[in-house]
């Protein structure tokens, strides 16, 4: 790790039991990275996200899932069999000194188990549980299947994604298990901040289906005001200049706001030579409507006009070239970039944000993308690599819970960690 | 009625627009005093962005405005005036946090920095969330969104190969990076403070969220080389998955099978088709092998039927399936939503209502919901300055005559 600051995180004391799957172990890496010592609890065999790839060099192996790598930095790691009887008295042991538990199980799976909140909460009534489903606890749709794309095509995202007239889009990166795990984090943090005023937990039920509705709002606004349905954009601008434009190595996204910015612009042009007539005052003037009341600026033939003038001039430019001259006359140029541009970005040179995370069985040290936000008195960190299988069984298990080698082996061997 | 959990918090609320007043509205929703500062010079433009926004009439605010600020106070303090400035200082010197969602650096120039603020309240707690980070060489660039999201390389990654990427659906950052992000930063900086006695400045860089929603995107490639590109609705992991074209105008059905079990029961939902029992659609390797195929045999049999159809008999076989829901759909056709009363109605002054979702956690102890109206431009001016700040009758008029609030 390049920081061995050892600083405390601002979650630092707060321990966290990590059973969640692809639902929510984002949200334990968040809480893991901001100091919480968060336990992740795995299967005996292994968490089954170790099963899902990239893997590191293409080299399919539990410990080498970097699906498993970037979701569990900063955690420890406990096997532990729910299944058996064993494997519940260890883990009503463990909620003892627990203050928050995350799961995402599916509706009343913990309840099955005997480890309901209900139940937990007479072992710890400080115990703040977290559970994260398709759906929610309660109503008709509780029992259903879901997916990340299946979860964000019932809550109206889906519909938004894409272009008009075309098949509806899957952004490929499970950003809805992102975003119900964010909106689980908040809730438990509001739970965490009653429980410093008023001492006790309680149960946060959380809802992937209502979490994706809270993205769509916009199209039931759209609905409620105007009952107009709102789906995918359109590719074609409102304005001249704003949008997607090719360039001489990739794209730039183009924001033209009136004044000085889109000024700049204008005189750009002028600079390398090119010919326009945009000095005419109409273009920027929102009171020039036609009789259809459309601003001369927005109405088509307008528009294309003024990007085709603009199109073979951005061509000209790279990316880095077009966003580092308009942005420092404020005019938004913003590179449309793809993983290699990001990871090379100088920005984020400048500002540190990747991290190298050494890891025994990966002789070429990953490097993975770094802080969310930066706290001055707790600054965020990745604590510690991520956790091999059971790595902290002999640490928790016998360290802190004091159980014995021999007592240990016998578990193990019954599958019970 | 169990007291709201947030209750006894105050936050002096320099957000506007989209990404920042989501944030401060989690915490408003739960009890918090969010106190939004706007003036003449400065207003949150989201109040009236028609028609992008449009404006309900009854309302007074954008459909927009409504969604995002909902259980929020809003004052109006020009603080280019002297006595502007001094009173917001002695709002912040009664605040625990203080938040803003402008461009690097606008705090400092109006004298608000942490710097001095930290000099108000020792124990203060400040939120900035600009677009890209302090320092670094463009650290002063500006960008909406969109834009910040495409910057993300997220845009790269959502659509189909042969196309250009398309954007990842809303506004991303400010729907859900940012201000859940947010909202997670200040809710661990109030426990800390409890915990310690301690504030701090907190700096959210929309960009620097917005890259960490990439999932292994960023380690594949400085581990494998792999650039993640376009997929379309395919999945690695098994097929089919995808929407599909049902009955209806622009009405689609959502569908993910990855085991055997599934591809089993969508078989029996379909009726067992013959071409379903072909021994190349057996196994999972044999489903992606021959998945162009199998893609158009699925949205042949769904092209038929209407899509609530093809998720009931799909979810009744146990395999996820989800209609392509529109904004009706999530206002009137969901009756999961309506069982969880996800919509609230909020009721304004001038007898207008709009709806707003209820976000998407529930506490069994201390719950939160949106319970008033997004503030109408300055409705809290009196109830701010004479009881918070104590201003006496004499002192708020001569202070409205001399400009100061607007």
């Amino acid at each position: 790790m390049t920081n061995t600051d050892s600083s405390e995180g601002v979650l630092e004391g707060i321990r966290v039991l990590d059973l969640a799957g692809p639902m929510g172990v984002y949200c334990g890496k968040l809480w893991a990275d901001m100091g919480a010592d968060v336990i992740k609890v795995e299967p005996p065999a292994g968490d089954p996200m170790r099963s899902l790839g990239p893997f590191y060099k293409d080299e399919v192996h539990p410990e080498k899932s970097l699906y498993f790598f970037h979701y569990n930095t900063s955690k420890r790691s406990i096997t532990l069999n729910l299944n058996t009887a064993d494997g519940r008295e260890l883990f009503k042991k463990l909620v003892k000194d627990t203050d928050i538990l995350l799961e995402t199980f599916p509706p009343g799976y913990m309840n099955d188990l005997g480890l309901g909140y209900t139940q937990l909460k007479e072992i710890n009534p400080r115990l703040i549980m977290t559970s994260i489903t398709p759906f929610g606890q309660t109503g008709p749709y509780r029992e259903y299947k879901s997916s990340d794309l299946v979860g964000q095509a019932l809550s109206g995202w889906t519909n938004t994604v894409g272009n008009v007239g075309e098949r509806p889009t899957w952004p490929a990166v499970e950003l809805g298990y992102h975003h119900v795990s964010i909106s689980a984090s908040a809730g438990t943090l509001i739970a965490l901040y009653h429980r410093d005023m008023a001492g006790e937990g309680q149960h946060v039920d959380v809802s992937m289906h209502e979490a994706g509705a809270m993205v769509a709002a916009s199209t039931v606004q759209s609905w409620d005001v105007r009952q107009e349905i709102t789906s995918r954009r359109q590719a074609t601008p409102n304005r001249g200049g704003w949008g997607i434009f090719q360039c001489k190595d990739g794209y730039v996204y183009s924001v033209t706001r009136d004044g000085p910015p889109i000024n700049f612009l204008f005189k750009w042009l002028n600079e390398d030579g090119i010919e326009h007539d945009f000095w005419d005052p109409r273009w920027q003037d929102p009171a020039a409507v036609d009789d259809q009341g459309v601003a001369f600026r927005s109405q088509p033939e307008n528009i294309e006009h003024m990007n085709s003038i603009l199109r073979p001039w951005f061509m000209t430019y790279t990316m880095l070239e077009l966003a580092e001259r308009g942005q420092d006359h404020h005019l938004s140029f913003i590179p449309y970039n793809n993983i290699k541009d990001v990871v090379d970005d100088p920005q984020l040179e400048a500002r540190n944000f990747f991290v190298d995370i050494e890891h025994p069985l990966m002789k070429d040290t990953p490097r993975d993308g770094g802080a969310p936000f930066n706290f001055s008195e707790t600054p965020w960190r990745i604590r510690r690599r991520p956790p091999l299988i059971g790595e902290h069984n002999l640490e928790i298990y016998a360290g802190e819970l004091g159980y014995t080698v021999e007592q240990l082996a016998l578990l193990k061997a019954a599958g019970a960690i | 009625m169990s007291k709201l959990p947030m209750e006894g918090i105050r936050i002096a609320d320099f957000t506007w627009w989209l990404a920042g007043t989501n944030a401060t509205r989690i915490l408003a929703n739960h009890g918090a005093e969010v106190i939004k500062i706007e003036s003449k010079a400065h207003p949150d433009t989201t109040r009236n962005a028609n028609p992008a926004l449009p404006v309900k009439p009854g309302t007074g605010v954008s459909s927009g405005f409504n969604v995002l600020n909902p259980s929020k106070l809003a004052i109006n303090l020009n603080l280019k005036h002297p006595k502007g400035l001094e009173l917001v200082k002695r709002l912040i010197a009664v605040s625990d946090i203080v938040s803003d969602n402008m461009s690097g650096g606008a705090m400092e120039r109006a004298g608000l920095g942490y710097e001095e603020l930290v000099k108000l309240k020792p124990d203060i707690i400040v939120i900035n969330m600009p677009v890209m980070g302090p320092g670094g060489p463009h650290s002063h660039w500006t960008g909406q969104g969109d834009q910040i999201t495409a910057a993300a390389g997220l845009w790269h990654m959502t659509g189909y190969p042969d196309k250009l990427g398309v954007g990842p659906g809303s506004v991303l950052t400010d729907w859900s990076g940012v201000p859940y992000h947010a909202a997670t930063a200040m809710l661990a900086a109030l426990h800390y403070r409890n915990k310690t006695g301690k504030g701090q400045h907190i700096v959210l860089s929309q960009y620097e969220t917005a890259i960490d929603s990439l999932g292994t995107a960023i380690l594949d490639y400085t581990t494998n080389g792999r650039v993640q590109t376009r997929t379309g609705n395919r999945s690695p992991y098994g097929a089919p998955h995808g929407v599909y074209r049902c009955q209806g105008d622009d009405r689609w059905c959502a569908i993910a099978v990855f085991s055997d079990q599934e591809w089993q029961g969508l078989c029996r939902a379909m009726g067992d088709p013959e071409w379903s029992r072909e021994p190349k659609f057996n196994t999972a390797l044999g489903r992606m092998d021959n998945v162009d195929e199998l893609e158009r045999l699925v949205e042949e049999w769904t092209s038929e039927r209407s899509a609530e159809e093809v998720m009931r008999s799909l979810q009744e076989q146990g395999v996820a399936a989800a209609v392509v829901q529109n904004g009706r759909d999530l206002l009137e056709n969901d009756p999961q939503l309506k069982a969880v009363d996800h919509f609230v109605s909020l009721r304004y002054p001038e007898g207008g209502e709009m709806f707003v979702g209820a976000d998407s956690f529930k506490l069994s102890a201390t719950p939160g919901r949106p319970r008033m109206h997004a503030p109408l431009w300055g409705e809290h001016n009196e109830y701010v300055f004479r009881e918070i700040l104590h201003l006496s009758e004499e002192e708020y008029a001569e202070y409205e005559r001399d400009g100061v609030f607007e």
